[in-house]
């Protein structure tokens, strides 16, 4: 093994090219509550199980629902080592929608599809690659959905690293 | 003496397209910070957690995962902008700016782009935020859109709440 993949350099994303990722992660409740609290995220909806549990028709099942941004960066870090390993920087992201809500004890899995490659407007040493990842769960049901620019090494510069 | 029954965050009537908000207390972020929020999301980019390898990228050393700035930037601004949300409903045109490095500090500032009432749920609306993270230099670190579904004051607002509550007992 090397220190970074060496199959996913720039040159290695072909548009069309699908990746089934090989791990899925439970969303566990500890996770859920202190990522959130972390991030200084303070909407009782995620937190507060008094509030939600008594009244269901506001609240989905009367549920903490986990909070967006620990369920999109979960399924971007269950694509990261197929995707973003040899990464330099991250562009931006669009289109990112949660079609779906996730609560603890969810085990999300992650696909991606590549939309896009071209070379870097400023530096030839690497290149960018835009892709389609998505996130479901353990009933196949999609919880987020969203595009994603990379700037990646190319091989041919770097490999020797 | 007072009694003083504290609501936060802002309802969908609260909000006016074109208002900017300041969001409270800003964020020095730090080397635990980093290898906790990288490591439990499986984010085990090289960058943020090797010194060595970041540094043979061009870095000064390990970087903040960008997935964490956002996370924080977005935290900052949840209490004006959706504390009293139910569903945040996406991501988009998000744009990472300067690297952000263990000790700087973020601060967030949101404006509201769009409202609109929820046609299937009446006692809700979404507002559309673009919201701006910068560095203690002023230098922009991120940018994003993001419409949230959020409560109706007329349904849930303090009032509203009370009187739901009152019809409960008796």
């Amino acid at each position: 093994m090397s220190l970074t993949d060496p199959g996913s350099y720039y040159e290695n994303f072909t548009v069309g090219d699908i990746y089934e990722h090989s791990r899925g992660k439970t969303i566990s409740e500890t996770e859920h509550q202190w990522l959130t609290l972390l991030v200084m995220n303070t909407a009782q909806v995620h937190f507060n199980h008094a509030m939600v549990s008594a009244d269901p028709d506001t609240y989905i099942g009367g549920k903490r629902i986990v909070y967006g941004g620990i369920v999109l960066s979960t399924v971007l870090g269950l694509t990261s080592e197929d995707c973003a390993e040899n990464s330099i920087t991250e562009i931006g992201m669009n289109n990112g929608k949660h079609p779906n809500p996730v609560f603890a004890g969810d085990t999300l899995f992650a696909s991606s599809e590549v939309l896009e490659t071209r070379d870097a407007p400023d530096r030839d040493d690497a290149g960018i690659v835009k892709f389609k990842h998505m996130g479901k769960n353990q009933d196949g049901k999609v919880v987020v959905e969203i595009e994603r620019e990379v700037l990646i090494k190319k091989q041919a510069k770097w490999a020797r690293n | 003496m007072a009694v003083h029954r504290v609501v936060r965050g802002n309802f969908f009537e609260d909000f006016e397209v074109g208002h900017v908000f300041k969001h409270h207390w800003g964020r020095t972020i730090n080397e635990g910070d980093n290898s906790l929020f990288s490591t439990v999301t499986l984010n085990y980019l090289p960058a943020a957690l090797n010194k060595e390898y970041a540094q043979s990228l061009g870095y000064a050393g390990c970087i903040i995962h960008p997935l964490l700035v956002m996370n924080v930037v977005f935290g900052l601004s949840v209490e004006d902008l959706s504390e009293q949300a139910i569903a945040q409903l996406g991501y988009f045109d998000m744009k990472f700016g300067v690297t952000v490095y263990p000790g700087d500090t973020l601060i967030s500032e949101s404006t509201v782009m769009e409202k609109r009432e929820s046609k299937s749920r009446p006692a809700f609306g979404i507002v559309r935020f673009r919201t701006v993270g910068r560095n203690q230099k002023g230098e922009e670190v991120l940018s994003y859109e993001r419409p949230v579904l959020i409560k109706k004051r007329s349904h849930y607002g303090p009032e509203a709440m009370a009187a739901k509550a009152k019809e409960g007992k008796s």
